[in-house]
């Protein structure tokens, strides 16, 4: 059994240090073997027991039946939030690790989301939300709403944490975004919200969510969508908003999905409001990388799991690893495994390339677009596949909630659906191709390793 | 990305004339979508998704060869991607390169 995610995985460390300047190397070697440790012990041991009896609960009325929609989750659930957080997987790409006096990176943050979700997929949902909703305030939100929230949303235990949320999808269709029909009304100098979000993730944990609304008299489709910010406890206790009820999903169980109604719920726009899907668009890309990350994660949980299975277990007088078809697997899954975890970071990268820059170009935002998308859609589909080999290795035990990769399968088929389904990729694909060409971009940079 | 593959030996070579072909290939195939009627072009988008990231990982995992920290792992891996991603029909898989990724 792996002691520790981090320690236990070459790769990943080869990859640091080649990317991260040796002083930040250092303390990310530190941070991360900490953080392996915990992630491969206590966290797991937490993961299990939210997945099969710790799930969020709704908690819908109070004892004199008034609506209070309060989410309840369980105690290490909450430990695993908080010490999650606090090794600064959201906050450091925004602010200064005191430590090194400099800001943080994605790279960094993408490494601790891989070690986190080999053990607690359905949490680095939350975390996922988060950095989305820090990325929209820290980018789009003006002076004054940023001051007011974002040290919360980045918070590393220095202040009360408020975990974030971005609420797209209506009951209508979750692809389809230029149909949403939620509106929002002037009131004063903010607006109110009505309507109803039908795939809310992390309804009543997050501190604050951000929500695409349509405002009075906006066209119809994307164009006319505007980003809100929306605080959730004032809401809450002012009974303008509520949860109808959890969604009873297949996986990720850790994250509460919920259906919220909007009543009137107090709202503040974020930036230009003819802008609110590109902004979200922008935040969507960010998550894509965190599902893409989550999903050699998995893959790496369930090459682990068969790995370790077939040495231990004995058929026909030897080792499973002895036989050359289960040779055949193993050497097939740590293949494309460690292929994939190098072509991930390989993104990463191109992200916090064009994260810092500014001015990056049209073209080279285009590209990155297209490298997320066919990472996202690829990798997905495999953390499937390497979940369902994890399973047959294990032979009937597969098939049996006692051990990992069942819990694995169950997790990684959001994967290929949430952040854009692969149909929606391929649509990508095919708009990034016409709009920018990239093809040649792409096919440049891919010719420019030969040369 | 911009690594070059200087070092490399003759079994990657093998390896880039592979990837190359598929880079042929895909450019190919997009001028030939790229003329397609609507309905056709819709169709293939997922599986011109795929030929892209199967091109991206192996120059990346070619890139892993140069780097030479570990070059016969490397190289042991490059070269099962590499034939269990363009060509598939292979049945000749080295049994070194199995040994080396077994053992460690």
């Amino acid at each position: 059994m792996v002691q520790n995610f981090y320690t236990d995985d070459a790769v990943l460390r080869r990859i640091l240090k080649n990317n991260l300047d040796p002083h930040f190397f250092e303390f990310a070697d530190r941070q991360l073997s900490q953080f392996g440790e915990r992630v491969a012990g206590e966290i797991d041991e937490r993961a299990r027991h939210t997945d099969r009896d710790g799930q969020p609960k709704l908690i819908k009325y109070d004892k004199m039946g008034e609506d209070i929609s309060k989410v309840q989750v369980n105690e290490g659930y909450l430990k695993t939030v908080q010490e999650t957080y606090e090794t600064g997987i959201v906050g450091y790409p925004h602010k200064v690790i005191p430590e090194l006096n400099e800001k943080g990176n994605y790279m960094f943050s993408y490494a601790q989301g891989y070690l986190l979700s080999q053990s607690e997929p359905g949490f680095y949902c939350p975390v996922t939300l988060t950095m989305a909703t820090a990325y929209l305030i820290d980018h789009y939100a003006n002076a004054e709403l940023r001051a007011q929230f974002l040290p919360h949303v980045i918070s590393t235990g220095e202040v009360e944490l408020y975990e974030g949320a971005t609420f797209l999808t209506e009951r209508q269709g979750g692809s389809d975004v230029g149909a949403n029909e939620v509106k929002a009304v002037q009131d004063g100098e903010n607006y109110r919200l009505y309507g109803e979000k039908y795939f809310a993730s992390n309804a009543g944990m997050c501190g604050v969510a951000m929500v695409l609304a349509r405002m009075e008299g906006a066209p119809e489709g994307t164009k006319g969508l505007s980003l809100f910010l929306v605080p959730w406890e004032e809401n809450r206790l002012n009974q303008k908003l509520s949860i109808r009820r959890l969604k009873d999903k297949l996986g990720v169980r850790a994250v509460p999905s919920a259906e919220v109604e909007f009543e009137g719920a107090m709202a503040y726009l974020v930036g230009d409001p003819k802008q609110g899907f590109r902004y979200m668009m922008e935040a969507l890309n960010l998550s894509r990388v965190c599902n893409t990350v989550a999903s050699i994660g998995i893959m790496r949980r369930a090459y682990v799991e068969a790995r370790d299975y077939a040495k231990d277990r004995e058929a026909f007088g030897g080792a499973l690893t002895q036989y050359p078809m289960v040779q055949e697997t193993l050497v097939n899954l740590i293949t494309k495994l460690e292929v994939e975890t190098y072509a991930t970071f390989e993104v990463v990268k191109m992200f916090d390339d064009v994260m810092a820059n500014s001015n990056a170009l049209d073209e080279e935002k285009a590209l990155l677009r297209l490298y997320i998308a066919i990472m996202k859609k690829e990798t997905a589909e495999q953390a499937i596949e390497f979940s369902h080999e994890a399973i047959e290795m294990h032979g009937g035990n597969g098939y049996i909630e006692d051990f990992v990769p069942p819990r694995l399968l169950r997790d990684a088929q959001v994967l290929t659906v949430w952040e854009g389904t692969t149909n929606i990729l391929g649509l990508e694909v095919l708009r990034l191709l016409e709009k920018y060409q990239v093809h040649e971009a792409f096919l440049k940079r891919l010719e420019s390793a030969f040369k | 990305m911009n690594q070059r593959l200087s070092r490399v030996t003759i079994k990657a070579n093998d390896l880039i004339q592979l990837v190359k072909r598929g880079m042929v290939e895909l450019k190919e195939t997009v001028t030939k979508l790229s003329q397609a009627d609507d309905q056709v072009k819709l169709m293939y988008p997922k599986k011109l998704a795929k030929n892209m990231s199967d091109l991206f990982e192996a120059v990346v995992a070619l890139e892993q060869i140069q780097e030479g920290e570990t070059l016969n792992r490397d190289l042991a891996i490059a070269e099962v991607f590499i034939h269990q991603t363009f060509k598939s029909n292979d049945y000749q898989a080295d049994p070194l390169a199995l040994n080396i990724l077994i053992c460690s």
